[in-house]
């Protein structure tokens, strides 16, 4: 399908908000910034066609949720593509190079014209849309000297900022819940990037504010409580609007597949059976960490 | 009619307001020195858990600062110990507590044994399962077995031998006992033990009690082993109708039945109990096999076997539908009917 073409002045205000969206979403965007090695080979005549003409195939191969807009400048495009990190980019503009060369679009043969890219993975919001067209200027340039049909990767835009977790621990039993409560602070010793807090009930933990927030929430809760046990907990938070920010961890002595399934059914994500390796718990923590930092 | 003076009256009156007084205080003053007890203990654990954890998780090395000096340290010590045990499973983090426990501990425990007072000697014999020192102990358990013990401490002494005899052993001091323990304590010592003790267990068989044998099948069944499934079969056929009933629910918890042609007497027996776990143990049965008798248990005297009969009928329901055999539809569909006519 065939849109009009968009210009660099109109994309900003795109590109803020497809940044924004895939922060908030925990997903990464790459700008790919496109253009012709030499234009000079290109008759006069035949400029404007030409430069529509690969604006049209760049667009026959991007997905429908990418975004393609044309540079200032004449003959240079950038993409922005939803859901995709570098290595993702870097296999789609091989691909583009493959089929320009392989003569799907007939122009780069027939004038002898290849593509030079860079690419740069966005994953935090700490520079303007001018930043990133700049730095996209630059890395073709870079590109360029290094022959045709060659990428150049920028590395100043994927600094992720670390996303705040909070954790939940829910447990009777002091010891237990403090023991647990150390061996999170160990693994991760800073504050300000996750924030624990614990609770000997689940009343307790209902009637705070503390899961308020927009925050990923991991909820370490033992299925028995003095006040509102652990399955009304996990009910009641898998009922919120927002409940997909929250992963669960039951802890129980119960080790029946009835019962596990049960839990998985209501929507626990990692089920502890006591006794239980600290170790491997621990692991288990670290990996579903990675996954909400990735 | 009783005649006293009232001098005597009121001396009496005053007497047992005295002797109240001394119980009250009494109370107070045990009050006070529990809650002492409980404070020092707590303020203990507050103060030195993060220093136990670097210990148990092998951050640290002992320090003596983790030595108990007082009575309030080492049931503090203790208390934290108990959690560990129970709620992790980490080798490391055992052995260093059966470690700390064999030389902190145990002299304690090997004192509390020779206790005359049964409730501290029971105590004793909880902490040394619980922190494995079996070992350390072996010598003053073995002086301990010959004492004249009360009910609990036999139970807890079995417990202990169950770790550290073998099967053929822990079964015959068992049957040496004179006491007879309910079902529920064999059946958490059968469910604790190892095959070698269950194995032991089904050769003598017939020497153990009713309720010892009710006990062995539960466990059995609870632990969902393939292997007990020929002995658990070779019940079906004893005299004692409980020790059927049981091996039946036992093999249904199992949930493998290898010839269903052995369990088919049960579809006519005269006890409703029998008839109402063959309905349950056809839920494992392929429908095509098993429609036939559930029809007729569908149409039991026994609300119960009827509805466990439809129930396992119902758990396969989807497989019927799919199925092409039209016979077996036929019979579904007749039983469709049935059913609703039933209820």
């Amino acid at each position: 399908m065939n849109h009009k073409m968009i210009e660099e002045k109109d994309a900003n205000r795109y590109f803020d908000l497809l940044r924004a969206n895939a922060i908030r979403s925990h997903q990464t965007i790459t700008a790919v910034f496109l253009s012709v090695d030499d234009v000079t080979k290109i008759p006069k005549l035949f400029l404007k066609e030409a430069e529509k003409d690969v604006y049209s195939f760049i667009e026959s191969k991007i997905r429908q949720s990418d975004f393609l807009f044309k540079m200032d400048g004449g003959f240079k495009w950038a993409i922005i593509l939803t859901h995709s990190g570098e290595a993702e980019a870097e296999a789609f503009m091989n691909r583009l190079y493959n089929d320009a060369q392989n003569d799907v679009n007939p122009l780069f043969n027939q004038y002898d014209i290849a593509l030079v890219s860079s690419i740069a993975e966005v994953r935090n919001v700490d520079f303007g849309f001018s930043d990133l067209i700049n730095a996209g200027e630059v890395g073709m340039e870079r590109a360029l000297e290094q022959g045709s049909w060659s990428m150049d990767i920028i590395e100043d835009f994927n600094n992720k900022d670390i996303e705040k977790v909070k954790i939940s621990i829910l447990e009777k039993n002091d010891i237990l819940r403090n023991t647990l409560r150390t061996s999170l602070e160990n693994i991760f010793p800073d504050e300000s990037v996750v924030e624990i807090r614990t609770f000997g009930d689940g009343l307790d933990f209902l009637e705070s504010d503390w899961y308020y927030s927009s925050h990923k929430h991991l909820v370490i809760m033992d299925d028995i409580l003095p006040r509102k046990n652990g399955m009304e907990v996990l009910n009641f938070i898998r009922n919120l609007p927002n409940d997909g920010k929250f992963t669960v961890f039951m802890m129980t002595k119960r080790n029946a597949e009835d019962d596990m399934m049960q839990a998985y059914d209501k929507g626990v994500d990692e089920y502890l059976i006591k006794p239980f390796n600290l170790r491997l718990f621990e692991a288990r923590i670290r990996r579903n960490f990675a996954r909400i930092w990735a | 009619m009783i005649r006293v003076s009232i001098s005597i009256l009121a001396v009496g009156i005053i007497c047992l307001l005295f002797l109240l007084l001394c119980l009250a205080i009494y109370l107070v003053v045990q009050r006070q020195a529990e809650t002492k007890r409980h404070k020092a203990i707590n303020d203990y654990i507050l103060t030195e858990e993060k220093h136990w954890y670097a210990y148990l998780t092998g951050e640290v090395e002992l320090s003596k600062k983790l030595i108990p000096k007082s009575a309030y340290e080492r049931e503090a010590i203790e208390e934290i110990f108990l959690v560990y045990m129970k709620n992790l499973s980490n080798s490391f983090i055992k052995e260093r507590i059966t470690s700390y426990a064999g030389k902190y501990l145990a002299s304690y425990y090997k004192q509390q044994l020779k206790s005359f007072r049964s409730s501290m000697r029971l105590n004793a014999l909880y902490r040394i399962l619980e922190f494995d020192l079996m070992n350390e102990l072996s010598e003053q358990l073995k002086q301990f077995k010959n004492r004249r013990l009360t009910r609990e401490e036999q139970f807890q002494f079995l417990k202990i031998e169950l770790q550290i005899t073998s099967g053929h052993r822990f079964i015959e001091n068992m049957l040496s006992m004179e006491t007879v323990f309910s079902e529920h304590e064999y059946r958490q010592l059968f469910l604790n033990a190892d095959s070698d003790v269950l194995e032991n267990a089904m050769e003598q068989f017939e020497s153990l009690s009713s309720l010892c044998k009710w006990a062995l099948i539960d466990a059995m069944g609870f632990n969902r082993e393939i292997v007990v499934l020929s002995f658990l079969e070779s019940l079906l056929d004893h005299r004692e109708a409980e020790l059927r009933i049981k091996a039946l629910k036992a093999i249904y918890r199992i949930g493998v039945v290898l010839e269903l042609e052995r369990y088919l007497v049960f579809v006519t027996s005269t006890m409703w109990e029998e008839r109402l776990m063959i309905a349950k143990i056809m839920e494992n049965v392929p429908l095509e096999d098993s429609i036939l008798h559930l029809q007729k248990l569908a149409q039991d005297e026994s609300w119960w076997v009827r509805s466990q009969a439809i129930a396992s009928i119902g758990e396969q329901k989807e497989y019927m539908e799919n199925d092409n055999n039209k016979a077996v539809q036929d019979s579904w569909a007749a039983e469709n009917k049935m059913g609703e006519a039933l209820f």
